[in-house]
Formats: C-alpha cells, structure tokens, sequence
C-alpha cells in the first residue's frame, strides 16, 4: 500500500489553461505531474509564465480550464490543503516577510494553522535552528542582509512544514555568498526529502543540483527532461546555457 | 536604514519588560487619564513612578530629552502663551503683556501633564515588544461588538514592519531624483508629484504581493492566540496603578 502512496505524483496538471484578458497570455494547455521529491527547474525568458504556474500550485490561482491536483486531491477543492502543503517563496523576499521580528514572522504561518502556543514555539524554533536564523530572532527583518531576509521568508514557509517548496526566482538581487547561503539550504532541503520546484531564467546556479528541467515559453511547456538532455535546447528559448554545458562538461555546483 | 530611536524596543533584563503588555497599555491609558484632573500631588506622585519606571528602560535622560527637543520647543511655547493669555494677578508687565501668576501655574501644569504622558509613553515602547503591544490593543478591542480585533492587531502588526520599509523606499526615491538635478526644479507641486507619484505605485505594489504572500501563507480569521503570562507581579503592578489613579482624581 505505500508504495502506490508513494508512486502519487505531488504535483500533477492536466491540460491546465490560465488566460489573463485582454491580451490572453498566461498558460495554455500544461499537462505535467511532478513526483515527490524531485528538484526541478522552471526555466523561460521573462513573461514565460513562471510564476503564473507557480500561483496554480498552491491555488493563489485556479485553472480556468484543467485541473491541478496536489498529493491527489484537486487544489479548487481543497485550496487550504494546497497552502498548507505547497511552501511558495516569492520573487520579492521584502513584501513577503510579515513579522516585526525574525521569530513573529516565522511564526505567522504556524499561527494562521491554529497550531497551539507550544507547537508554534517549537516549530519556530526548529525552523530558525534549521535556517541559522537563531541568533537573529528578536532582529527587525527589515535590517537583514539579502541573503539573511531570503532565508527568512524560506523559514516562514518551512515552519508550516510543507512537502514541497516552491521558490520563484529566489536568487534574484542576491549577491555572490547570498546565492550560495540560499542554494545550500535549497540543497539540504531536497536531500532531506522536499520535492523542490524553483523557477529560474539563470540556470548556472542551480542547474548543477536539480534532476530535471523544465522549459517555458509562451505560456507553454517547450521541454521537459532531465537536465543534461534539455539543457542543449535551452538556447533556442532564450535562456543563456552556463558556460561548461557549452563547452560540453558537466555543470559543477556553486557550492564548491 | 531604520534609525534606532528612543521609542524602539531594547531588550533588558528588568521587572518593568518582564511585565505583562496589558498592565502596561492599561497603566499608560489611565495615567494619562487621572493625569488631566490630577493637582501637585498626583502630579508628583505619578513623577516619581514614571521616574522610576523610565530609568528601568536604561536610556539616558539626556538623550531622551535630545531626541524631543522640538517637542520640548513646543511645550514651552504653550507655556509662554498660556501665561501670557491667563488672566490673573499680574507678576511682569511688558508692553501691554501681562503674565500672570496663575498662567504660569497652568502653563506648567499643563507641560508637566504632557511631559509625564510623553515619558510613560517612551517607557512602555522601549519595553515591550511591539508584538505585545499589538496583542495588548487587540484584548482590549476583543469585547467591543463590530470590532475585528485580529485584524485591527495585524493591521498594527503590518504598520509597524513596513514603516521603515516605506521610509527607506522614499529615501532612495528622493536620491535617484536628486540624482536627475530635481533640485533644480522650484515649483514644489512639480515635484510632489515626480517623488509622490513613483512612492504611491511602489507601496501599492508591496501591498499587493504582501496580501498575495499572506494568503498563501494561509491568513485567516483564525490563528493561534497570543501566549499571555500574568504574573503576581502585575497583580501588584495594577494595584499599584489603580491606587495611584485614584489619589490623582480625588486628592
Ligand atoms: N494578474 C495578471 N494580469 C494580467 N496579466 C498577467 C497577470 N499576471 C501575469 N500576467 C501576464 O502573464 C504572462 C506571464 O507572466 P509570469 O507568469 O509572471 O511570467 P514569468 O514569471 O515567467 O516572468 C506575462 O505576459 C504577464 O504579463
Ligand atoms: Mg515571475
């Protein structure tokens, strides 16, 4: 019996259409199902509809025609479920931090859950721990690094403990040991068992480490694969290839 | 950057931050309260425990004062005026002036009221976390029919996160103008315009992903309440306040 639980894709569309008037772009016709825990890249130019994709994950959006189904079960049924499952780390980390403080926006999650007083704390806890925010808990956020600030809006999602984490576009504005801080975590996560969907337009980063990519373009998905069989076709989408896959190498990781 | 201020909260290991946020809020709205029908000695009386309270904060007196000094311009302004303007037995007359001896007692009674609410005000900020203080309001608000108490604390909550947000936004709104030689330009509604205008599409915008992040972190009617821990100590701490008030209204 846990082996049909397990062979459930977390994530699954099916012929998933989302026109935004009046100039109808947005998704047309997604089929794609995600199985649990695997890394996976969302790539495409600007306007590709990453983050449209995204938003119907966790039923910030519903499909106009299609459906999406999160561990199963149809995100329009049961949005609340979605939420609570699908983790969504936004693009701009500044307006999504809640809290005056590290820990109160950590706990604002947990604390929209009903949870008790004691499983807030201790999930706070773990998930400042778990992050490196600790020493940072009583800190306005609004005086983090950008680094620092990216991984706290990483930890106010994990502390609600969902199953997949969905980051859009996390590396944005972040400098060189603020990429890294933030692709480590990303890392660990997966290896602790997160199915993680990352959209990107800047494969170099992060190629090394995903299993599969994925190509938008148009509100389509143009391909989808493992890496190292998409990643030649990138080019033609106007994504730039990282500099090894032209050269032919293997992509190495920007953690070492 | 977000300036660190007199009124921001420090932590400190003292009875006064250990206090519950309720005793305090309430303790700051009565005070201020008795404090307009108190005479001289009510008026010491609170002194001496706003005194009290104001040094567990461990800011030091000349500072606080530095930082309200156009507050303190103001007060003695009213002064001056309200001894010039009270009529009463003449102490000084100066060219048709009169300053009279009970304008000046009112004068000064009136800044000691203000200067005493100011101080309590700066105290209870400095020691308690503005989420207790959002928690506060929100347990007094409960009990009011048509009221969404939650909602009134998150709105507090939000206010207070994005303040320096909003002013750090203007900050570098008004450098990348000044960067473009908006000095240059005189007329003063050309240039509310240029630096209002980018500022109102921006916060608008945080506004709208703020909403969008907090829905998808499941905001709602229902969450967890605030953790309260009251203590003997604010047993007493509320006597205290109580007795107090009541020799300020009465004696
Ligand atoms: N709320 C909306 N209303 C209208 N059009 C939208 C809205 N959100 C996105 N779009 C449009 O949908 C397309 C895809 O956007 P988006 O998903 O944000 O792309 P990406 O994240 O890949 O840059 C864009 O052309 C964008 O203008
Ligand atoms: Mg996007």
């Amino acid at each position: 019996m846990t082996w049909i639980e397990d062979s459930r894709p977390i994530i699954a569309a099916e012929r998933l259409s989302h026109r935004f008037a009046p100039a109808g772009r947005g998704l047309h016709d997604i089929t794609l199902t995600i199985p649990r825990g695997q890394f996976v890249v969302l790539a495409g130019p600007n306007g590709s509809g990453k983050s449209t994709l995204l938003r119907h994950f966790n039923g910030l959006l519903l499909p106009q025609v299609g459906t999406v189904r999160v561990d199963g079960i149809s995100v329009a049924k049961d949005v609340a479920r979605a939420r609570r499952t699908v983790g969504m780390v936004f693009q701009d980390a500044e307006s999504q931090i809640v809290g005056e403080t590290v820990r109160d926006d950590v706990a604002f999650g947990p604390e929209n859950l009903c949870w008790s007083r004691g499983m807030v704390d201790a999930a706070v806890q773990a998930t400042m721990d778990r992050l490196g925010l600790s020493h940072l808990a009583d800190q306005s956020p609004h005086l983090l690094s950008g680094g620092e600030r990216r991984r706290l809006a990483i930890a106010g999602v994990l502390a609600m403990r969902p199953d997949v984490l969905v980051l859009d576009e996390p590396f944005a504005n972040l400098d060189y040991p603020g990429i890294r801080e933030v692709l480590q975590q990303v890392v660990a996560l997966h290896q602790e068992g997160h199915t993680i969907i990352l959209a990107a337009h800047d494969l170099e980063k992060v190629v090394g480490h995903a299993q599969r990519l994925i190509i938008m373009d148009k509100g389509r998905i143009a391909a989808d694969g493992p890496v190292a069989n998409v990643l030649p076709l990138v080019e033609r989408f106007d994504i730039r290839m990282p500099c090894q896959a032209r050269l032919g190498l293997p992509v190495t990781s920007w953690l070492n | 950057m977000a300036q660190l201020s007199v009124f921001g909260y420090r932590w400190r290991s003292t009875a006064l931050h250990a206090m519950d946020a309720r005793i305090k809020l309430a303790a700051l709205m009565a005070l201020s309260t008795a404090s307009l029908a108190a005479g001289i000695t009510g008026m010491l009386l609170a002194s001496v425990l706003v005194a009290a309270a104001f040094h567990q904060t461990g800011t030091p007196l000349v500072r606080a004062l530095g930082e309200l000094r156009y507050f303190l311009i103001l007060l003695i302004a009213i002064w001056m005026l309200r001894s010039a303007s009270t009529p009463g037995d003449p102490l000084l007359t100066w060219q048709g002036m009169v300053i009279s001896r009970q304008g000046v007692f009112e004068g000064a009674m009136l800044c000691w009221r203000w200067l005493l609410i100011v101080f309590l005000g700066m105290t209870v900020c400095a020691t308690t976390r503005s989420s207790g203080i959002r928690a506060a309001v929100e347990w007094f608000l409960r009990p009011l029919p048509g009221v969404q108490a939650h909602r009134v604390g998150t709105m507090i909550g939000l206010l207070l996160r994005f303040i320096p947000v909003i002013l750090t936004q203007a900050r570098e709104t008004a450098d990348a103008q000044r960067a473009r030689a908006v000095e240059n330009r005189k007329n003063p509604i050309y240039r509310m315009r240029s630096m209002g205008l980018p500022m109102l599409r921006r916060t608008f915008l945080m506004a709208d992903r703020l909403a969008i992040a907090m829905e998808a972190r499941c905001f709602g009617d229902q969450r967890t309440p605030h953790a309260w821990h009251f203590q003997p100590m604010d047993r007493i701490a509320l006597v205290i306040v109580i007795v107090l008030c009541v020799i300020m209204i009465f004696a």
